[in-house]
């Protein structure tokens, strides 16, 4: 298995998509949170995004 | 890159920018208020349940309230100067004198009168508060308010009366 190394498989593509925007938007939520509290975590609970980037960032770097 | 991937990247931004447009339109609607209903003897993010937990009950929908005074808390955004609270009630022993905005930490709080009650046709009563946010204070993300209740008859002791509460609605507004 190697580890951290960019695969080409579609899988891992779209995994790898799916993990950048999924961070990439918990981190805006997160610093719109904390500037404005409540303006997020009052509708839903922005964790279930940082969970889908670490699944979907570990599936895109695994060999399988 | 090939035609899967970008379809799924466009269509995940989309996704993306929909959930950012939402949250800006849940959080600033267009009509400047907003109304959060709170869910009795249940905390939500938006509004507390009645505490403390001594004094309040909850039974066939509608919560019983003991004793005097009780609070909750309500989660303001910076935009919104005012709030009208409507409590929903029946006197059964314990009357509503008023609503109390924390003003300072600690146990500071300014009573205000209702604005308006109304008798509702099921006999319960419709009190509405009116509240200038500026003078309210604001823990980190939120504001407490109490309520304040008096015995409907102050030389009845040892009676346990009760303010059955069945709904409190806050409306905010810019």
């Amino acid at each position: 298995m190697k580890f951290f190394t960019k695969k080409s498989g579609t899988l891992h593509q779209l995994c790898s998509v799916l993990f950048r925007i999924s961070a990439f938007v918990f981190g805006i939520l997160l610093v719109v949170e904390i500037v404005i509290p409540g303006f997020v975590t009052s509708w839903f609970n922005p964790i279930w995004l940082l969970i889908i980037a670490v699944i979907s960032g570990i599936i895109s770097t695994i060999d399988y | 890159m090939n035609k899967k991937v970008r379809i799924f990247t466009y269509l995940l931004s989309a996704a993306a920018l929909a959930l950012s447009g939402w949250l800006g339109l849940v959080n600033y609607p267009f009509y400047g208020q907003m109304f959060i209903t709170m869910e009795l003897g249940h905390d939500t993010p938006q509004i507390s349940s009645l505490g403390p937990p001594s004094r309040v009950h909850l039974a066939n929908g509608y919560q019983q309230v003991f004793e005097g005074p009780v609070y909750f808390n309500v989660r303001t955004l910076p935009w919104y100067h005012r709030a009208q609270i409507f409590i929903t009630y029946t006197e059964q022993g314990q009357t509503l004198t008023g609503l109390g905005g924390q003003t300072a930490p600690g146990f500071n709080y300014q009573v205000i009168a209702p604005m308006v009650v109304r008798t509702l046709s099921d006999g319960s009563k419709k009190a509405v508060f009116d509240v200038d946010l500026s003078w309210v204070y604001e823990q980190k993300n939120f504001r407490r308010f109490l309520l304040e209740l008096e015995p409907t008859q102050p030389d009845q002791v040892g009676e346990r009366g009760e303010l059955q509460i069945s709904e409190i609605r806050v409306l905010l507004l810019q």
